[in-house]
């Protein structure tokens, strides 16, 4: 499990904790039922405070993702992957529809549009 | 959650100081600042605590207990470091080991050795003529040797070295690992708190100025920064250490919400850290401090 | 208690090699004055280190150690109490060593180690820390500091001008009433008396010094 902190940026840390987790279940870094540090431990390798890795590991079991029995730790759950990827996949169509309305609004052509998908995408 | 530290309606007035019935609480586990600047009555909450000095009323409650009738019981489960040393100097650290030790029932002679090594103890050097970090680490090896379970610090960083003071800070995150400690760490110097801490309490003038998560914390507040045509028509109360000079005015807010939903992209807004907590809310108005 | 005690002799092993030269010092400059000489020595000594433990506890401001330390308050009294005697025994078992070798090697000194020196000792130590330690354990060393020289000043030169003065005037009323009354018991009930006296005078200042430790804020 790779887990960077940006104590910088403006995204809370507990935040940046919970979407690399998920990111890497989704990408299958991490599998099915593996056992994730306990949240004193990944606090303190991370340097940061208990209550931080808390909150970000009760969002990832609120959202499905890891779960914790008592007295043992927190695990990947198991999930269903298609599903997560369809719900996201129409999030980012909702989004894209949004972005088109704003282009049509101010005449930004469909070609300067997939342009503009394309740079930032490719960062 | 169960506390280890319930402090509720603490007094104790001096001449030119006093604690103004402060409440203060600690979840077992967990590891608080207690951050404000000199004289803000840090110190005096900590000596309460120890039972240094003598309260004027209220109640101070470790591990559920009462601190004025099991004074012994709790000490017990007590590590304490504080700022300055207060050891014999004339002892060495050896010495001043076996005069400690048998007062601790739970003294742990091992655990100490490890902590000796890990640190580099000079055990056979007399205590004035360690360095400022040793001292204060001879002070949490001691603390740490006898399974205490609340570790009380007054500003123990204080007049260290950047490194000395990150190994301490790894010192208290390894305690951490073990969920029945709790840590409760005074300073003034609120970078060594900006990663670890849980809980932050700030204190001015004898007041708690407010007592929360650091995450809360620093997710609500926010630093404003804009022209000052922009301060006209707006509630200020929203703003606190508001200053402002020739060309604009900064200021912290407690809601970053309201500071949005108030002058929208009118404003900068950036994320505080604890200093500038601190800092905006003691900060003496609109005097300046300038050179002459 | 015990490590208390340690913590306090420890602490001094520069001020007990002072003391042995002020053993030496004293044994020839109040040799002459008789038994009440050796007291005077041995109240000295007393108070040198019962007054320098203070004194450094004082400088490292430790108490708030101690105190932060599961550690009775009664204890840290009682152990200053007990350290008296402790360091009053020294003292005489260091008068008594020298007494012993001059009289081994005959030195030109006449060093006059009687009982009385010892009864007398512990008369003037325990009426001297009975009266010193309150006002330690209320004001701390530094701020008792001139009290306590006084009231050993009094001690020594007021001590040593009643034992003269009643030499003196053998006959006067007032000694010949305590001197008839010493006659008339027995040596041993006599210094029952005396030590039952002290013993009240020494709880007494006991839980006075208790009193005004238990009152201190650090």
């Amino acid at each position: 499990m790779n887990i960077m902190i940006s104590n910088t940026s403006d995204e809370p840390i507990y935040l940046q904790i919970v979407n690399q987790i998920k990111e890497q279940i989704v990408q299958g870094e991490l599998e099915e039922s593996q056992l994730l540090p306990s949240i004193r431990n990944l606090a303190k390798e991370l340097k940061i405070s208990v209550i931080t890795t808390k909150r970000a590991y009760d969002e990832l079991e609120n959202e499905g993702f890891i779960v914790t029995v008592a007295g043992k730790g927190s695990y990947v759950a198991a999930m269903n992957k298609e599903m997560f990827r369809e719900t996201k996949v129409k999030m980012i169509e909702e989004k894209m529809t949004e972005a088109i309305a704003t282009a049509k609004l101010v005449g930004v052509t469909l070609e300067e549009l997939q342009d503009m998908l394309k740079i930032i995408y490719e960062g | 959650m169960e506390n280890i530290l319930e402090i509720s309606n603490l007094s104790k007035n001096y001449k030119d100081f006093s604690l103004k019935g402060i409440d203060i609480a600690l979840e077992k586990g967990y590891i608080m600042g207690f951050i404000g600047p000199n004289g803000s009555g840090k110190s005096t909450t900590i000596k309460l605590m120890m039972n240094l000095i003598k309260k004027d009323s209220g109640t101070i409650k470790i591990f559920g207990l009462d601190n004025d009738q099991n004074n012994l019981a709790i000490k017990e489960r007590i590590g304490f470091v504080y700022d300055e040393n207060h050891f014999y100097e004339e002892l060495t650290v050896k010495e001043m080991k076996d005069v400690i030790s048998p007062f601790y029932r739970r003294w742990d002679e091992s655990v100490f050795k490890q902590y000796a090594k890990d640190f580099e103890l000079p055990l056979n050097k007399e205590i004035k003529n360690l360095s400022k970090g040793m001292k204060m680490k001879f002070s949490l090896a001691i603390a740490l040797s006898h399974h205490a379970e609340l570790f009380i610090m007054d500003e123990p960083t204080s007049g260290l070295d950047p490194l000395v003071r990150s190994e301490l800070l790894e010192v208290l995150q390894s305690l951490l690992q073990d969920e029945n400690k709790s840590i409760f760490f005074s300073t003034h110097i609120t970078s060594d708190l900006d990663k670890i801490a849980d809980f932050i309490t700030l204190i001015h003038n004898g007041e708690i100025i407010l007592s929360k998560t650091k995450d809360e914390l620093l997710e609500e507040y926010c630093l404003v920064k804009g022209s000052k045509k922009l301060l006209s028509g707006h509630r200020p109360e929203n703003l606190i250490g508001l200053k402002q000079n020739d060309y604009g005015f900064e200021a912290l807010s407690s809601s970053k919400k309201e500071i949005i939903k108030q002058f929208g992209d009118s404003v900068m807004i950036e994320k505080p850290t604890l200093e500038d907590i601190m800092v905006f809310y003691t900060r003496r108005g609109e005097r300046r401090v300038s050179s002459y | 208690m015990f490590h208390l005690i340690k913590k306090d002799i420890l602490m001094q092993k520069r001020a007990l090699k002072l003391s042995v030269l002020l053993i030496i010092f004293f044994t020839i400059t109040l040799s002459n004055i008789g038994p009440a000489g050796l007291t005077v020595g041995i109240l000295a000594i007393t108070y040198q280190l019962i007054l320098g433990a203070s004194a450094l506890e004082d400088k490292n401001n430790s108490d708030i150690i101690l105190i932060s330390l599961p550690i009775k308050r009664t204890t840290i009294v009682l152990a200053k109490y007990v350290s008296i005697y402790i360091y009053a025994a020294y003292a005489a078992l260091g008068f008594y060593l020298i007494y012993l070798i001059s009289n081994l090697v005959n030195l030109p000194i006449d060093v006059p180690f009687h009982s009385t020196v010892l009864i007398g000792a512990f008369f003037a130590v325990t009426m001297f820390c009975s009266l010193s330690l309150p006002l330690i354990f209320k004001y701390g060393y530094l701020k008792s500091k001139m009290a306590n020289l006084v009231i050993f000043f009094v001690f020594v030169f007021g001590g040593t001008a009643v034992v003269g003065y009643l030499n003196e005037h053998d006959k006067m009323k007032l000694s010949q009433n305590i001197i008839g009354f010493f006659n008339n018991t027995s040596d041993i009930a006599a210094l029952l008396i005396l030590f039952v006296l002290l013993g009240v005078i020494l709880v007494l200042s006991f839980f006075i010094s208790l009193t005004f430790y238990r009152g201190r804020e650090f």
